[in-house]
């Protein structure tokens, strides 16, 4: 029997190197190699970036722009200059079909297999922003590299990317990469004004009372409800916070007990804004509301601040958490028809909505959600509507006007309706939607 | 009666015997370029171990004997170190695997032997870890390479065309090298790699030029058709008749008879047919050379890649009148006499008919525009059928028509839809794209046709719709003097 089978992508080798600063000379131009996953024998290490040198070379006498990605067979390389000579890059192995064709020789029957690479396959909008990505949660965490460079040494950048970049780049999942992570907004729960500024006040409050707390964040679940972080940042430290488990109530991060005079003071570092500035990353947990404060290095281990915090805390969320739980209730139940599965995005503040599922779209649907979204990007005429009927996905609808971009997706089920029908029915959707957002964006 | 230095020999009765152009055979037996004019009274071989002792690149000029010719082409005059080189919008380079250049639509290729090195290194890295480089991307620019063998072609674009738009731009750009040679150029630089190929490509600069413009600008190209000239049904149907009666010999294969370019009538045998590639290699030669004077015929060696890439067919080419030529290939070099007795009798019959007064008649209106068709908000459309490889579409009109740069914006725009209407498996049923200056619809039916119909940026969607009904009404309406619905075939 023959038949096909595909073999998704996957990460394949992940490295940074700088050849600015080292490897300078024949001999130990090997050096320039900070980091390179999987480990691997370092010819194999310099043909890689060998060729990445070349093109980046090469491109750069026809353009401007350097050199963004490789298109290679096997494998695609995505190319991101983080800081200036501070060079990463990410080699994914592409999708490939293997077709396994059983054929009559005579009397046997011979199996033999045909591999399709599907180079052109994976966007590289996507790619380029994973990569993005990691490198804004390990600046988060450690600081530009440069800064850490300028500081420990090249022996300190060596260690500090060794030790901490390996479980970054572990976590991505190639084949999971869709247009959420592409776009990579931020889940808002909007509630009405008088809710909105009572929580302004209390962070007002705290932080004119508390002189340390510089950024302040409130989260309630997995929705954003208000932060004062610029937004790179703040898109950072929402997906970092996601990813942290928040069972228990009281200081996650922070002093380990309250009652303890001498207690521990658990903090990570983080580094905010343009310049970089170091900060301790504050977390406090209660009733689903998580409370995030970073303040400066001198008052880490000051207890009263803290002892103080948790009852203005205790006392404001206790009244906050069920109004705000009413809001999320709402906004979760809210009745769109489940025929249309669809998903909003606005530029300016980031706000993502969404009824579809993380990780349910088949691939073909989200190689198109990403082709439209980078038509949307980069076209120089501005697109206003792309509306795609497929031959075994239904509809797929894209719109943009100003910086929201909508995106439905129509059932199978409706894939004989029209053109017509479907852009009634999303501008019934829109209707809805845009008005919704009005009212509760304040 | 000769024509003027580039090429094909033209053969008079008197030289005819002396030449030595029956190219059937592989290049081993030495005779130069079949295009190069001073070589056809040569009696002394050009010995293809000669051109390998050539020391340097540069040397290159002494022996080519296309008298200065090449540098009076645009731009010939820069090299990678010009400012202007790399402001070009798409550069087009052809090598070998040995970093000799072939081809290079700007600059002295000359003065590319280090970049074309370049490009060669670029290639070979991957290759070490058994990949293989497809294409390069930085901004808008695009660098995409396709390997044939021992030939590499590299395009450099910074338009706004996708990867898979310009990599079959360098399919038919080798096909254009495969129609000069046959693929045996392939051996050739197999076995002996530091070979020029140049030498045996002289002359043919300006057929490689124009080729790259017509991809860049024709839809006949991108969607890989014939665009026919309209004509009355039956007026075609008697003059395939004709040409169909008057075969003469066996070996000859196939029968063009083109007006202002455009295939009028084509006839074939029974278990051939002649694909859009190789046609468009064949009109690209005709409106190449020189204008032939209404009577005279030349005769050239073209290998069509589709029909058969090992050897050459022999085209026979004459001019009826200023604007219609017949073109006739045999499979035999010698059969210049008993094609030039078939093209007498063809003519005579075709004027006899009338055909050649009412074929003269269309030609001044063959051109259709949007508003002879009457459908509400449509501007433009290109409709191709995918059961005959044809396509149809009106002239340009407001507006676009009003300067270059909006033509090819609007090339571009169908460019990407094309690239966006087969990104998947299966190509998308329908493709609805809407920007601030247009609307265009593309309609896709596998095995059935595609239509790109572009409308007014504010055309509600049933207007469009219903606009793109009708036009499918009128091209089938219309379809018997749009399309060449049946060609003869002997």
């Amino acid at each position: 029997m023959s038949y096909v089978e595909y073999i998704e992508p996957k990460l394949s080798r992940f490295f940074i190197f700088n050849p600015a600063y080292f490897g300078l000379r024949e001999d130990n131009d090997y050096e320039k190699v900070l980091l390179y996953y999987p480990a691997t024998d370092i010819r194999e290490q310099m043909l890689d970036v060998g060729l990445i040198e070349g093109l980046v070379q090469f491109a750069s006498t026809f353009s401007d722009t350097p050199a963004e990605s490789c298109h290679n067979e096997k494998t695609r390389f995505t190319i991101y200059e983080c800081e200036p000579n501070w060079w990463i890059v990410m080699g994914s192995q592409n999708p490939k079909k293997i077709k396994h064709i059983e054929e009559k020789k005579g009397k046997k029957t011979v199996e033999r297999t045909e591999v399709e690479w599907l180079y052109e396959d994976l966007d590289d909008i996507v790619l380029r922003n994973t990569v993005d990505r990691c490198y804004k949660m390990f600046r988060l965490f450690n600081g530009p590299m440069e800064m850490i460079y300028q500081e420990q040494g090249e022996a300190g950048i060596r260690e500090v990317l060794n030790q901490t970049f390996i479980s970054i780049i572990q976590s991505i999942k190639l084949p999971n990469l869709d247009l959420f992570h592409t776009l990579e907004g931020v889940e808002f729960l909007p509630v009405n004004k008088n809710v909105y500024l009572r929580i302004l006040s209390l962070i007002n409050y705290s932080e004119q009372t508390f002189d340390q707390i510089k950024y302040s964040t409130l989260m309630y679940k997995d929705s954003l409800v208000w932060s004062g972080l610029e937004q790179d940042d703040m898109r950072t430290m929402y997906r970092f916070l996601k990813s942290q488990k928040r069972n228990k109530s009281g200081f996650l991060s922070g002093p380990v007990d309250l009652n303890d005079p001498n207690t521990e003071c658990r903090a990570q570092r983080v580094y905010i804004g343009p310049e970089s500035d170091p900060h301790y990353l504050i977390i406090y947990q209660l009733m689903d509301c998580t409370v995030v404060f970073l303040i400066e290095e001198s008052s880490l281990n000051k207890l009263p601040f803290y002892v103080q915090l948790d009852k203005l805390l205790q006392q404001e969320i206790n009244f906050l958490s069920p109004i705000i739980r009413e809001y999320y209730n709402r906004s979760k139940s809210s009745n769109i028809d489940d025929q249309f599965r669809y998903i909003y995005f606005n530029h300016m503040n980031l706000a993502l909505k969404t009824s579809v599922k993380k990780l349910s779209l088949p691939v073909e649907v989200t190689m198109v959600l990403n082709q439209i979204h980078s038509d949307f990007e980069r076209s120089e005429e501005q697109i206003n509507e792309i509306v795609v009927g497929t031959q075994n996905h239904g509809w797929i609808v894209g719109k943009k006007s100003d910086h929201r971009e909508f995106y439905v997706l129509s059932d199978t089920r409706s894939a004989n309706s029209s053109l017509e029908e479907i852009s009634k029915d999303v501008k019934r959707l829109q209707d809805k939607y845009f008005r919704n957002i009005f009212i509760d964006d304040d | 009666m000769s024509l003027s230095g580039k090429l094909p020999v033209v053969i008079t009765s008197d030289s005819y015997s002396e030449t030595p152009l029956s190219r059937s055979n592989s290049f081993a037996e030495g005779a130069g370029s079949p295009f190069d004019v001073y070589s056809s009274d040569d009696s002394e071989n050009y010995d293809v171990e000669d051109s390998i002792n050539i020391t340097s690149f540069g040397d290159d000029d002494n022996k080519v004997n296309d008298f200065g010719l090449r540098s009076m082409r645009k731009y010939s005059d820069q090299d990678p170190s010009s400012p202007e080189f790399a402001t070009h919008k798409k550069h087009i380079f052809i090598l070998t695997s040995s970093g000799r250049p072939i081809y290079s639509r700007y600059g002295d290729e000359n003065k590319l032997a280090g970049f074309m090195g370049l490009l060669v290194g670029l290639v070979s890295i991957p290759s070490y870890s058994e990949d293989n480089i497809k294409a390069v991307i930085a901004g808008n620019l695009k660098i995409v390479f396709s390997i044939y063998g021992p030939i590499y072609m590299v395009i450099v674009s910074k338009t706004t065309e996708t990867v898979e738009v310009l990599r079959s731009q360098l399919e038919y750009m080798h096909s254009q090298i495969i129609s000069f040679l046959t693929i045996s150029a392939h051996q050739l630089l197999i076995d002996k790699p530091r070979f020029d190929l140049r030498n045996l490509l002289n002359g043919t600069d300006s057929f490689m030029d124009r080729l790259a413009s017509q991809i860049n600008r024709k839809p006949t190209y991108l969607l890989n058709c014939v665009n026919c000239m309209r004509l009355n049904g039956s007026v075609r149907n008697v003059i395939g008749n004709i040409i169909q009666s008057e075969r003469g010999s066996r070996s000859l294969f196939f029968a063009l008879l083109l007006a202002k370019g455009k295939l009028v009538q084509l006839v074939r045998p029974k278990k051939h047919i002649l694909y859009p590639t190789d046609i468009h290699l064949i009109t690209n030669y005709i409106n190449c050379i020189d204008q032939l004077e209404i009577g005279e015929e030349a005769m050239a060696p073209i290998c069509l890649p589709k029909f058969n890439n090992n050897g050459f067919l022999h085209q026979y080419l004459s001019y009826i009148n200023d604007d219609v030529c017949l073109l006739l290939l045999s499979a035999r070099a010698d059969d210049f006499f008993d094609l030039s007795d078939t093209r007498d009798r063809i003519v005579k019959s075709l004027k006899e008919s009338d055909c050649m007064r009412k074929l003269n008649n269309w030609m001044q209106k063959e051109n259709y525009s949007v508003d002879d068709i009457g459908i509400q908000g449509l501007l433009h459309f290109i409709y191709k059928s995918h059961t005959t490889s044809q396509m149809t579409s009106p002239v340009l009109g407001p507006p676009y028509s009003i300067s270059n740069t909006q033509k090819k914006r609007l090339f571009r725009l169908y460019e990407t839809m094309h690239s966006r209407v087969h990104l998947i498996n299966r190509p998308h049923k329908v493709y609805y794209f809407g920007n601030e200056f247009e609307t265009i619809i593309a309609w896709v039916t596998p095995g059935g046709f595609e239509l790109y119909a572009t409308f007014g940026p504010l055309t509600p969607k049933q207007v469009a719709i219903a606009g793109c009904n009708k036009l499918l009404r009128w091209i089938e309406q219309e379809e018997g003097n749009l399309f060449i619905l049946h060609s003869p075939v002997w």
